[in-house]
């Protein structure tokens, strides 16, 4: 990991390594200049079966910046997370409403055809998924496949730098056909960053990445994200706010409110929504009373 | 309610209530130790009732058939014995040709039809499908007499006999397809429903098609419980007897024609011991330690090869 801390240093020269203090942290966190969208949210609703799970969310997602959304169980990020690539669309009885657009063409209602969106927006899921049944390699390169690729030159290359950007072709480069199962948690986590980032997506949604990891596991992840967000654009779902904090330069606060369904309550940068938060709920949250 | 619960409180103090409960965990022990014990003996009776039949029939089979299993028994064809050579019974070489050729046949077809079938089924999301879905676990149940009955007046009376072939290996195969589907069908979507879900996910995530999960991500994952299930099926269907009694005749040449009559292994049972000829019947058991034999390989073939494909999975 020494060659890692030094990339992240090089890259993110705001971002020095990660401490525990939030405030500190808070004072070294850029400010917020303007920066292109490249998701937008307005009014998204998600249903299942008519009964809302989450609503009245507006935020736009800035290209190359790290968003997180944050809040207790039940508030819905992982839902709205889930509604940015469209998964909900396998799920009998669930309708997205509202607007999303990626790059100003509504996901839902435009002309991109799903399969093409969802290699446009990639997933990495709370739990390590490699495909049980295929080789390390087959699993990084298995987005590529799926979409057509079969080039043999190119699909080692997109593979060794898929791994290398996810600080894994270093310890998997010698066992390229071991079964993905062999790997520990946290390296199989980065195994599946690394599937997601071969297709080459221009947005990484990351569902609680890192819940399932020891904490060693789940530093190197984070460090991850800070030179990622170089090459792509990075919405996490995290219950841990110092994660948030950490990680984050702009975050929603979601909550659920009193008919279970999940709204969104704040959103702004995360020094804003960690120092200076405009709802008294959001300030109630990050100080611990409730959540 | 609530009131009994406070007087209760304030009555107990928490000391005497684990006296209390010690007390009555000690009366009780005895009873308790009889019962577990009563439920011991319970299982070791029903394993006795279950076991000791069957491993009779495995003990009296190996027992009575192992001197049949002769090169000459298993590749000389049955022989009708007349009056004067009451022994002169042949081996079963045709009845193990007709067992390959119907059941292999029959597997050929029902195999991939059953695996493009449970991914309908798997895949669909309609009433109608759904229908069919539990349409086909039903016909699991359906008494393998039926089929044969069904086979004969709607294929054999209709074409085949029209044509002047009455017994047929072909109406043997029909009826074997026809009884294997249902089975594996439902095997292999229950295979597929197996898959964890997130896998799928993953990939739709990375842009796949459906097609793509379902050749790259869900068949791979489900294969062994799939071939678990096609091998089930398929040393069911080699065991059957019924679906392809009355629509196979017999033939005491060893032949590969499905036009022609044919004799499987478990219809050369029924044969042998309608006969009156002592030698014929005992002739059962070497037939019977054959088919067993057969089905004990098909089975443990499929469980190396699952204990084979699982291995490296986590």
């Amino acid at each position: 990991m020494m060659d890692m801390s030094s990339v992240t240093n090089e890259m993110t020269e705001p971002f020095a390594p990660p401490t525990i203090s939030i405030g500190s942290l808070v004072d070294q966190i850029p400010s917020n200049a303007p920066a292109e969208t490249v998701l937008s949210l307005r009014d998204v609703a998600v249903t299942f079966n008519s009964k809302v799970a989450v609503r009245d969310v507006s935020f736009d997602v800035a290209k190359n910046r790290v968003t997180s959304m944050i809040g207790p169980s039940g508030s819905g990020k992982t839902t709205l997370l889930r509604a940015m690539n469209r998964l909900h669309d396998l799920t009998k009885g669930a309708v997205v409403s509202g607007t999303l657009e990626l790059d100003g063409e509504d996901i839902y209602r435009g002309s991109i055809p799903t399969t093409l969106l969802r290699s446009r927006i990639g997933m990495v899921f709370q739990r390590p998924n490699p495909f049980p049944t295929m080789s390390i390699y087959d699993n990084v390169a298995s987005g590529l496949r799926f979409n057509g690729i079969k080039k043999k030159a190119f699909l080692d290359d997109a593979v060794e730098h898929a791994l290398t950007s996810a600080a894994l072709w270093e310890s998997v480069k010698g066992r390229m056909k071991a079964a993905a199962g062999t790997l520990s948690g946290g390296e199989q986590q980065r195994l599946c960053i690394a599937r997601a980032l071969a297709v080459e997506p221009e947005i990484l949604l990351m569902d609680e990445p890192t819940s399932s990891l020891d904490p060693v596991s789940t530093q190197h992840i984070e460090d991850l994200m800070s030179t990622l967000k170089e090459i792509v654009t990075i919405v996490i779902v995290t219950h841990n706010m110092q994660q948030a904090a950490r990680v984050s330069d702009d975050c929603a606060f979601l909550l659920m409110g009193e008919d279970r369904a999940g709204e969104l309550i704040e959103f702004a940068s995360t020094e804003k929504i960690f120092t200076n938060p405009s709802d008294k709920r959001t300030l109630d949250y990050i100080q611990g009373r409730f959540g | 309610m609530s009131t009994d619960v406070v007087e209760l409180d304030q009555e107990v103090e928490p000391e005497d209530r684990r006296a209390f409960v010690q007390r009555q965990s000690r009366e009780h022990y005895g009873r308790r130790v009889f019962l577990s014990r009563a439920f011991l003996s319970l299982l070791i009776v029903s394993l006795l009732v279950a076991f000791i039949p069957l491993f009779s029939i495995v003990q009296n089979v190996i027992g009575h058939g192992w001197h049949f299993l002769t090169w000459r028994f298993l590749s000389t064809p049955e022989q009708q014995p007349d009056i004067f050579h009451q022994s002169a019974i042949g081996g079963v070489s045709n009845a193990i040709t007709g067992t390959v050729l119907i059941d292999g046949v029959a597997m050929l077809v029902a195999v991939p039809l059953s695996i493009l079938l449970s991914m309908a089924l798997f895949e669909s999301k309609g009433r109608l499908m759904h229908a069919l879905r539990l349409y086909t676990e039903v016909m699991v149940g359906l008494p393998s007499i039926l089929v044969s009955f069904f086979v004969f007046a709607m294929v054999v009376t209709p074409f085949l006999a029209a044509s002047g072939y009455y017994f047929t290996a072909l109406a043997g195969v029909i009826s074997l397809t026809l009884l294997m589907i249902p089975l594996m069908t439902v095997a292999c979507e229950a295979a597929l429903r197996d898959v964890p879900v997130t896998y799928s996910e993953a990939a739709l995530a990375l842009g796949a098609r459906k097609s793509r999960v379902m050749m790259r991500v869900l068949l791979p994952y489900a294969f062994p419980r799939m071939l678990t299930g096609i091998m089930l099926s398929l040393s069911r269907a080699v065991g059957e007897t019924a679906p392809i009694l009355f629509l196979i005749g017999t033939s005491l040449v060893t032949n590969w024609s499905l036009w022609s009559e044919q004799t499987t292994l478990p219809t050369q049972i029924f044969h042998n011991l309608d006969s009156n000829n002592p030698y014929l019947r005992n002739a059962c058991w070497g037939i019977a330690l054959i088919l067993i034999t057969a089905v004990f390989v098909l089975n443990l073939t499929s469980r190396v090869i699952v204990a084979r494909s699982l291995r490296g999975r986590k």
